[in-house]
């Protein structure tokens, strides 16, 4: 009977330990303060990218060399310009911004046959007032590019007049909520040059081409031309009294 | 006299009420443990009052950059970038403190103010904008937060110093933002940290 009854009695004690103790975890809820956290956080974010692939026709151009020295992504290829390049539309060079930033450009290019022991022979560009017009030349066609050639022949920079936007490129979807599509568009390829015509020149023609792009948002000519004192080395297609005065890219955005 | 029935009866409702109120003290020990204690390290002066109610805050953050990508030497304002804060349809009482911490693993970017954002020490001037305390690093809002937005950054700035080498690398941003009601000198208990010229203006509303 007392065994019975202590053992009553020591349940009666668990559960007056329990109520005490809920009693005093509840006024412990109501009495704390009212506060909220929330953490919201970025997804896919990552630092912009330049970087130019070359295309001859609609195909990309493999074996290109890629450089970056940190401001200049340097793209370089040489290809073999086809013997029966007759007309103007005979060969098309174009390039991708495949990074994910606007950047500017300039090309390097030098057209050129190969001599028995190898030596390079840049061939002459038509039209030059200083060459003889009955010389064998090729000519070129380019849109949106300003040339700065070496007198004469078929070597030399093209600088393109607009910025070089990405390939692939996010919009706002339709929906007017601030977000955007859920895939990338595709935009046009760049011609860098649309034509070439060989002209009566018989050789096995070749081209080098080096795409030097630049991102333009804080581009080192802007900062100059804002007053701020750039060192000679940081400009990357050379300082701005040797650039083309037509080339204005690298000012303010335009689309 | 009780028989082994009434005795094996008996011991079943014991054993199920004791099994009950285990299950109430570790649930509430659970969801209100850190609550106690913190509210214990209180140090106002007044007796603290009990309100009960929700708070709940609507934050609304924009990371819309074009293509996912930042460029150098960019600020990037307007729509798709600024934060923006203000109390929720399910907070029921009223107004409250709100501070911010924004965080990043990128040194090249920072919060782009308009301004919204005050060095002011003075209460008055300081008032209805947000001040950033190194101390803590939160950016503490002068004021309370209601039912209309109160825009914390226009947006992000991107300085010179990224260039093509970093190209590619991650960019994490978040914000913590937090709320605590205005009323009964909680601030003092929660936000110890805070500036003085939040002190000020909290200390200055307080009922």
């Amino acid at each position: 009977m007392t065994k019975v009854k202590n053992r009553y009695q020591i349940s009666f004690l668990i559960v007056l330990i329990s109520v005490v103790l809920s009693f005093c975890v509840f006024i412990g809820t109501i009495t704390a303060w009212l506060m909220v956290d929330y953490e919201e956080h970025s997804e896919g974010l990552e630092i912009g990218t330049v970087q130019v692939k070359l295309y001859n026709g609609g195909t990309e151009v493999q074996g290109t060399k890629v450089g970056n020295n940190g401001e200049v992504v340097s793209t370089h290829a040489t290809m073999t310009i086809p013997t029966n390049s007759t007309s103007a539309s005979q060969m098309l060079i174009s390039m991708r911004n495949t990074g994910t930033i606007d950047c500017i450009v300039r090309v390097q290019f030098n057209v050129y046959y190969l001599e028995n022991d190898g030596n390079r022979v840049t061939v002459f560009m038509s039209g030059a007032s200083s060459i003889d017009p009955s010389y064998p030349a090729i000519s070129m066609t380019t849109t949106d590019w300003v040339r700065d050639l070496l007198p004469g022949v078929s070597a030399g920079e093209l600088y393109y007049n607009k910025q070089l936007k990405p390939y692939y490129a996010w919009s706002l979807d339709s929906n007017n909520d601030g977000q955007n599509e859920t895939s990338p568009q595709a935009s046009n390829q760049v011609a860098i040059i649309s034509g070439i015509n060989i002209g009566s020149i018989t050789e096995q023609l070749y081209i080098d081409i080096t795409v030097d792009a630049v991102a333009f948002s804080g581009n080192i000519y802007k900062k100059a031309q804002a007053g701020e004192s750039v060192p000679v080395e940081a400009y990357p297609f050379g300082t701005p009294d040797t650039l083309p005065e037509d080339w204005d890219a690298w000012k303010a955005k335009k689309e | 006299m009780l028989n082994n029935k009434q005795k094996k009866k008996g011991r079943w409702y014991h054993v199920a009420g004791i099994l009950l109120l285990c299950f109430a003290i570790i649930y509430l020990t659970y969801t209100s443990t850190y609550s106690w204690f913190r509210d214990k390290s209180t140090t106002s002066n007044k007796p603290d009052i009990a309100i009960i109610g929700t708070i709940a805050l609507d934050v609304t953050t924009n990371f819309n950059f074009e293509n996912l990508a930042l460029a150098p030497d960019t600020t990037y304002t307007g729509t798709g970038f600024e934060t923006k804060v203000k109390t929720a349809p399910d907070h029921d009482i009223n107004g409250a403190f709100v501070r911010i911490k924004f965080t990043t693993n990128r040194s090249e970017i920072s919060l782009h103010f308009n301004n919204q954002l005050t060095t002011s020490t003075d209460v008055a001037t300081a008032e209805n904008k947000w001040f950033y305390n190194e101390t803590d690093n939160y950016y503490y809002y002068i004021g309370r937060i209601y039912d209309t937005d109160v825009q914390f950054n226009d947006g992000y700035s991107v300085d010179n110093t990224l260039h093509n080498k970093k190209a590619g690398a991650k960019v994490e941003m978040s914000f913590i933002v937090e709320g605590l009601q205005w009323q009964y000198d909680a601030y003092l208990a929660e936000w110890q940290t805070a500036p003085a010229v939040f002190k000020s203006y909290a200390q200055s509303v307080q009922i």
